[in-house]
């Protein structure tokens, strides 16, 4: 019984950071813009997801090393500044994002603009990153977070077309606007396949103790958490299908998102949707500064730990206290929350060969994960990953520049 | 390493210098507009049923506002080009109605929402 309600617990914390500003942006995009046509992307990004999930906890649960760690330990300080540099950047612009969200989500409940909210916004990850402890973020947030679930009722209220959708899920090829198809193929891959999930997941797994003893629960997580994130992910781009596309609406503005859901749902969908949206931003804030923390104490070899208090861990303190505080400098300075977003989300696939390239050999070595190796299935799928994330690294610039909106 | 910094850089230079045609600026104003007007009567028709609420709609009015302002920049930069004008007509229609209506929102009874609904700009209006 216990076991279940791990894995219960597992799942619905896992999704929380799954579903976030950038999924549902670039589902919401793609929905209004290309109909039903760019499921796949979801779907394959979801897979991808489950297997790198799983390895990271694996690896985890067996060598007691998060994947930064192990990554620092096995190939040196002089490999790991590369994804280090790469993945700060990215996790700033995210956070930035993910603060935005947040005060959209404020905004949308209060009528009050988000510039306003993003200072409060970044005050309250702070403060909860602060305060709280690993376990009381985690579960109070992704609890909180199941108010996404909205989006799903919206979707099936709407009565979509399955067999369209059905066929979204195998790739085809646009009828118009190639260009931006395929820049939202490939933001849509960045923000499903977020490096910054698995490191966060893997110094999860560590903090909580995991041994050889999790690895069915770390399965169950993987697979099922993040197959619930992906499902809410499909809900989203769904319901913007059924609502937008047939009247041929764009989404240039994130306020456009609450009408998918308020169209099928009325007043109190929009305020679920609202509420959903911060909660859900939140959650996402919250990983990606302790993300952050987690790969600079762990490069460094300094004490980290959320478990840990301030006084006990302070440099890991630091770094997330320093990334909350400079995150919301880009919506201050007028930077539009869209743009900001569609720009990381693409932006996130150019650092994905850095992270997943020594995972695949971590995978593989007897030192880190003894018995636990990946098999002929788990090394095919993350030779799959590394082969398109350096493709998708290569054409998501010129992608951005001509086919983001 | 220094070829790869100047294929990398000539690229960015490239990508600089492609501004968009003046048709495909046209053509993006054009989905704006008409994208907007029906996100408009979408929330508005929405209102009228006290589906969402007046926060939202004023939300709403202040994004398209923003992105029309934006596009109305871009397409005024093609000087006289005549289905640029067409364009620009509409979306200073649009705006028009936007403004005239934004402050009458929070005391709108559902007589008044109606027709400010009602009022939403066709295509077929205007010169």
């Amino acid at each position: 019984m216990k076991k279940y309600f791990e894995v219960a617990l597992g799942i619905v914390t896992s999704r929380g950071g799954f579903l976030e500003v950038g999924s549902m942006a670039t589902a919401a995009q793609a929905g209004a813009g290309f109909g039903y046509q760019l499921l796949w992307p979801i779907l394959l990004g979801t897979i991808c997801l489950i297997f790198l999930m799983e390895m990271a906890g694996r690896m985890a649960a067996i060598c007691h090393h998060p994947l930064p760690s192990a990554v620092r330990e096995r190939f040196g300080f002089n490999y790991f500044v590369i994804p280090l540099v790469a993945q700060s950047a990215v996790d700033f612009l995210v956070l930035s994002s993910e603060v935005g969200g947040m005060s959209l989500g404020l905004q949308l409940l209060s009528g009050i603009g988000f510039q306003w909210w993003a200072v409060p916004s970044a005050i309250l990850v702070w403060l909860l990153l602060w305060k709280g402890n690993f376990s009381w973020i985690e579960y109070g947030v992704s609890f909180l977070g199941l108010l996404t679930v909205v989006f799903v009722v919206a979707a099936v209220k709407m009565k979509p077309e399955w067999v369209a959708g059905a066929r979204g899920l195998v790739p085809s090829l646009p009828r118009h606007d190639k260009i931006h198809y395929w820049f939202l193929a490939v933001s849509i891959l960045g923000a499903t396949i977020s490096p910054f999930l698995f490191n966060f997941y893997s110094s999860g797994a560590v903090e909580d103790e995991w041994d050889e003893k999790d690895l069915g629960v770390n399965r169950a997580t993987a697979g099922f958490g993040m197959g619930f994130g992906g499902l809410i992910s499909m809900a989203v781009l769904v319901a913007a299908a059924a609502v937008l596309h047939p009247k041929g609406m764009e989404v240039e503005k994130f306020e456009q998102i609450a009408l998918v859901v308020s169209t099928p749902l009325g007043r109190w969908g929009y305020w679920i949707v609202a509420a959903g949206i911060f909660i859900a931003c939140l959650g996402a804030a919250l990983e990606l500064s302790l993300d952050a923390a987690y790969v600079y104490s762990q490069c460094f070899g300094w004490a980290w730990g959320e478990n840990k208090s301030a006084r006990d861990a302070t440099r890991f303190s630091s770094i997330y206290s320093l990334f909350i505080l400079v995150s919301p400098i880009l919506l201050l300075i007028g930077v539009d929350p869209m743009k900001l977003t569609m720009f990381s989300m693409a932006l996130t696939v150019v650092i994905l060969p850095f992270v997943v390239l020594p995972f695949l050999v971590l995978m593989n070595d007897p030192q880190h994960v003894k018995e636990h190796r990946n098999g002929r299935i788990g090394n095919t799928v993350m030779f799959l990953v590394i082969v398109m994330a350096a493709v998708l690294a290569v054409v998501a610039i010129p992608l951005e520049i001509f086919g983001g909106k | 390493m220094r070829r790869w910094i100047l294929i990398i850089l000539a690229l960015a230079l490239a990508a600089a210098g492609c501004g968009q045609k003046p048709d495909e600026v046209v053509e993006e104003g054009s989905k704006t507009v008409d994208s907007w007007k029906k996100t408009l009567e979408m929330v508005c028709g929405q209102w009228v049923e006290y589906r969402v609420p007046t926060l939202y709609v004023k939300q709403m009015l202040k994004a398209a506002e923003e992105v029309l302002g934006k596009k109305l920049r871009d397409l005024e930069k093609l000087g006289r080009n005549e289905e640029a004008q067409r364009v620009m007509r509409k979306i200073h229609r649009l705006r028009y109605w936007i403004e005239s209506h934004q402050k009458e929102l929070g005391e709108a009874d559902a007589a008044k929402r109606r027709e400010i609904l009602n009022a939403i700009p066709s295509d077929a209006e205007g010169p």
